[in-house]
């Protein structure tokens, strides 16, 4: 019995180091280079190396859950057919990412490729160190494919350290259902406090969960606050200014109480849900095609998935968060951007990759296999765009005014580091543990601590 | 008195199967799920799926890279296992036999490490410094200490009741201190060092925070990392990600029902004792 | 019998060095830095601070005594739990019943879960509005039982304490069974014969006999609870607001946020309790065995 045992163990040894060693070159899975490839030898012919210099490199690159996802994995195989190269393309899960990615730039082990979540702020705040760790990209071609308006995120000062191709949707609007709307005589979308107290009350009467919010997933719920960002500014011009030099605090602004004080009257009063606090937005898609939910926050593009994913004959709109009256757009330049490591052993490699990726053929890739997304943003007239009719009607209804100031995560510095505690609070506050002034308080004190290691003059 | 008894024994049953429907619910809901598409698996509900999707297995293994992972997985907890097992055996039997004031301060020192938490960041400077970070052997390496105070605790507490007889008899017939060990006191053993055995095995094959900090390179993954090829912030595949479950959880539930005996089987502890 | 040559000290070479380079000294370097200033997004040098780190976690805003309180509640709660129904269902199995080995195989069978699935799991099945167990309530009639299993301040701590349990039975009760195995029957069978009850039974044979699978789950239950992080973290992450917080949940998030220096002070904390504890424990056990 024993012997049985050992032997059949010694088997299992065997064969798990045979396979491993068999199948350490992973090879790419999708083969539809076949008629492009003509086009990516005159590519090629274009770029300063020839392919063949890099034959049988592995190019490794480090991202974050829902960066990347499937979307570059056409455009990866046929990097990796053109340069005869591999890619090791390792997808960290979202709550490590951020310590794993300190971890490897401090212990000298990160890959080829890492991405941040980028914005004018980040590249000092989350890489720090960056003339240590980045690639300085200043004079690459593929710099005017990159939208004005994101540049801010992309470079420090005048140097050019990342790329960011990230989608113009609005972000976190409201989504709604027109249809039931109108079945319920809604005549018009909420533009103030007010009239959404109203129409979450109509859609409760009918049984139905006003706006739907998943506090589960522990980071969407904080979202009205900050997307709102614009109305903070207007009500207080120069805040965001005054909030980065330190001449202003979170704490005891009252335009942000009022917000907070609506969202737990909100929270009260059931209209996210009877177990807002508990649900995530994993069924998002089917609680809208099953008429459940009036309204949730997401992306313009969700529109797309609720119709790919139920069977719904219901039309869906957009509409502004109102919550503090608000009426701006949340404008966002920020986004996931992508950084060649310094301490690659193939920088040549890198900005090869990088230079193929900005190829009008890669970018329609990209955006052709992102079926969360409706367009991509970049200086190319050449990609063809998905934009939604839902998303154009919106967007032409808001002036260009309301589109001037971003969003209070990203327009200030160091709060976006602290999402997920002020998160946290918000859920304490709700639940009666905390004042609402404490939870702004927090965010102060959270970015003091974040001011004072970065050496930011401003707090000393 | 036996309608008592038969009472009693209809009891047992029914909390015995109360707790096993409890446990095997969620399997059957993880089971149910993943051969639905992508939108009927985010309801994760008990229903039937309304078309089986059986390729969702295949696409897993194909865009998970589950082969590679598989093979990295069985390596890993393999090796380290083993190595740590038998290794322990032999300090715990020292340990236990040779109640020195040495050996009595190396084992609380040992048990120390029961408590300590893991510190992956100094943890990888040290395998950097080693030269072994992100390699097959450094992980093995770490996976084995982690295991050692579990494995000197739980073996030495079982070698008490090893008797010291045995050891005598066997010298007495000329046995050296190796052939004394593996030929008389492993079979002995064989029950406890089965259990660490497994228990330890699980432990590595579930575990991914240690691979995902000591690693840069998707190469050296185990299965369970795959999981994270389907989640996304705003696009999650259930269907894949219990697909993936099943498949990861599948050579672990194997092994333990092929192990189940060795656990309970229990020692022959009438030969010297009684 | 020459104790030197048939007990080779060299045995214990292998796992020593081991053990040492890549579990100890990591944790070392660990507690030594705790005196500093570390974090990760400093671009200066590391400045000895003495204890300011520890100062800062027992007068900061941010309760993290609330975490060390809530650490030991789980600890002792969650163990009581496991260990108490664990023996019972051990004792239960041994005896003659028939599809026994089934009823065994299927309740280890959680332990073989990795963490994030079974959060997964039972983040969907403690749904309010949709989850197996509210559903299930309402079909037999018990709809005034439902809860808001994870989001309700009152009921959050017992379905943590569930799922733990749920998960860490099967393990105890393994351990218990391995240990009840090594008692022979014939002690039951005398204490029969001098008319012994089951309690009785329980507290002068089994018990006893048991030392070793006891101190075996005690001290690694009250390690786990101690050092819990996997269970909380897939379940509510702390939450809701921060009443679920556990040391752990805190160093992690510490370390998150590159505070690296303090996550590893509330680290040491933990280690200093935990050592404390599991070394009371261990020789308290060793020394009932002896006396037998």
């Amino acid at each position: 019995m024993k012997k049985k045992f050992m032997s059949m163990l010694l088997c299992i040894t065997m064969i798990a180091i045979m396979l491993t060693g068999c199948s350490s070159n992973p090879t790419p899975e999708n083969n539809d280079g076949n008629e492009t490839s003509a086009l990516a030898a005159s590519e090629s012919k274009d770029s300063d190396s020839g392919a063949g210099d890099f034959a049988g490199e592995t190019l490794s690159i480090m991202v974050s859950q829902g960066w990347m996802d499937n979307r570059y994995d056409e455009t990866i195989a046929r990097f990796e057919e053109t340069y005869g190269v591999t890619v090791d393309l390792q997808t960290i899960p979202a709550d490590q990412y951020d310590d794993m990615l300190q971890s490897k730039l401090t212990g000298g082990t990160c890959a080829d490729i890492f991405w941040i979540q980028s914005n004018p702020f980040a590249i000092e705040s989350v890489i720090v160190d960056y003339e240590n760790y980045c690639i300085n990209f200043t004079g690459a071609q593929w710099k005017s494919v990159i939208p004005e308006a994101r540049l801010d995120s992309c470079m420090v000062g005048d140097t050019l350290y990342g790329l960011q191709l990230w989608h113009n949707s609005p972000e976190y609007v409201m989504i709604y259902n027109k249809t039931l709307f109108a079945e319920l005589d809604i005549e018009s979308t909420p533009s103030t406090y007010t009239e959404l107290l109203t129409v979450c009350e109509t859609l409760a009467a009918a049984d139905l969960t006003p706006w739907f919010m998943p506090g589960a997933d522990g980071w969407q719920h904080p979202l009205p606050f900050f997307q709102i960002g614009g109305v903070y500014e207007e009500t207080q011009p120069g805040l965001y200014d005054a909030l980065n030099d330190n001449t202003a605090t979170f704490a005891d602004n009252e335009k942000m109480l009022e917000v907070l004080t609506q969202f737990k009257e909100l929270s009260d009063k059931g209209y996210f849900g009877e177990d807002w606090i508990g649900s995530d937005s994993t069924n998002l898609a089917n609680e809208f095609g099953d008429r459940n939910i009036g309204m949730a926050m997401g992306n313009s593009s969700f529109i797309q998935q609720i119709k790919d994913e139920t069977e719904t004959q219901d039309e869906f709109g957009l509409f502004l968060i109102p919550l503090g009256d608000n009426d701006t757009f949340p404008t966002n330049p920020a986004g996931p951007t992508m950084f060649g490591y310094k301490g690659t052993e193939h920088p040549e490699l890198v900005k090869a990759f990088f230079d193929f990726v900005c190829t009008t053929q890669s970018l329609q890739e990209i955006l052709d296999n992102s079926p969360a997304y409706t367009n991509i943003a970049v200086n190319d007239d050449a990609v063809e765009q998905h934009w939604l009719p839902e998303e154009e009607e919106f967007m032409q209804s808001i002036s260009e005014d309301k589109m001037l100031t971003s969003v209070l995560q990203t327009g200030t510095k160091y709060t976006n580091d602290y999402w997920m505690d002020f998160a946290a609070d918000l859920v304490a506050y709700c639940q009666g543990t905390m004042e609402a002034n404490d939870v702004l308080k927090n965010m102060d004190a959270n970015r003091a601590t974040a001011a004072e290691v970065a050496g930011d003059e401003a707090w000393q | 008195m036996n309608v008592r008894r038969t009472v009693y024994t209809i009891l047992k049953h029914l909390i015995c199967i109360a707790l096993c429907l409890a446990v095997v619910m969620p399997f059957y809901m993880v089971i149910i799920n993943s051969l639905k598409s992508k939108s009927e698996a985010a309801r994760m509900s008990l229903s039937l799926p309304t078309v089986w999707h059986f390729g969702n297995y295949i696409e897993v293994i194909n865009r998970g890279k589950l082969m590679l992972g598989f093979s990295n997985s069985v390596l890993y907890a393999l090796v380290s296992t083993s190595v740590a097992v038998f290794a322990c055996a032999m300090a715990a039997f020292i340990i236990s036999r040779k109640k020195t004031k040495l050996n009595n301060f190396l084992y609380y020192f040992i048990l120390c490490g029961l408590f300590l938490p893991v510190n992956y960041v100094t943890l990888s400077m040290v395998l950097n410094s080693l030269n072994i970070a992100n390699t097959r052997y450094g992980l093995i390496l770490v996976f084995s200490s982690s295991m050692i105070p579990f494995c000197v605790f739980t073996i030495r507490n079982f070698m008490s009741s090893v008797p010291v007889e045995m050891d005598e008899a066997a010298v007495i017939d000329g046995a050296g201190p190796l052939n004394l060990f593996f030929r008389i006191i492993v079979p002995m053993l064989r029950p406890v060092l089965v259990t660490a055995f497994l228990l330890q095995f699980m432990g590595v094959w579930s575990d991914f925070m240690t691979p995902l900090y000591l690693t840069s390179s998707s190469k050296l993954w185990p299965m369970n990392m795959a999981v994270y090829t389907f989640f996304g912030k705003n696009q999650q595949y259930w269907n894949y990600v219990f697909a993936d479950i099943v498949l990861t959880c599948l050579p672990v539930i194997l092994l333990y029902l092929l192990g189940q005996k060795y656990i309970v089987s229990g020692m022959t502890s009438g030969a010297v004792k009684e | 019998m020459n104790k030197k040559k048939i007990y080779p000290q060299w045995f214990l070479i292998v796992p020593l060095v081991l053990y040492a380079v890549f579990f100890l000294l990591p944790g070392v370097l660990g507690v030594a830095y705790s005196f500093t200033d570390w974090n990760v997004r400093s671009l200066g040098e590391l400045n000895f601070i003495g204890l300011d780190n520890y100062i800062e976690i027992f007068t900061s805003d941010k309760n993290y005594t609330a975490g060390i309180f809530n650490t030991l509640k789980f600890t002792v709660i969650s163990n009581i739990i496991k260990l108490t129904t664990g023996l019972f269902l051990a004792i239960m199995l041994k005896e003659k019943l028939k599809g026994k080995s089934i009823y065994r195989t299927l309740l280890y069978l959680p332990s073989v879960l990795p963490f994030l699935i079974i959060g997964l799991i039972f983040k969907s099945v403690l749904n309010y509005n949709n989850g197996l167990l509210n559903t299930f309530l309402e079909f037999i009639n018990l709809g005034f039982l439902k809860q808001k299993w994870l989001s309700d301040l009152s009921v959050v701590w017992k379905s943590i304490y569930g799922v733990d349990a749920w998960r860490g039975i099967g393990y105890v009760m393994t351990i218990f069974l391995a240990g009840l195995n090594t008692i022979p029957q014939s002690y039951y069978d005398a204490a029969s014969i001098d008319g012994a009850s089951f309690w009785q039974k329980l507290i002068h044979i089994t018990l006893p006999n048991l030392t070793g699978s006891i101190t075996i789950n005690l001290v690694f239950g009250l390690t786990y609870g101690l050092k819990v992080f996997d269970i909380i973290y897939v379940l509510t992450n702390g939450g809701p607001g921060h009443a679920t917080e556990v040391v752990t949940t805190y160093v992690y998030q510490l370390y998150a946020n590159g505070q690296y220096g303090l996550s590893v002070s509330l680290n040491t904390i933990l280690f200093v309790i935990t050592m404390m504890i599991g070394l009371l424990v261990v020789k308290y056990m060793g020394k009932q065995e002896v006396q037998q």
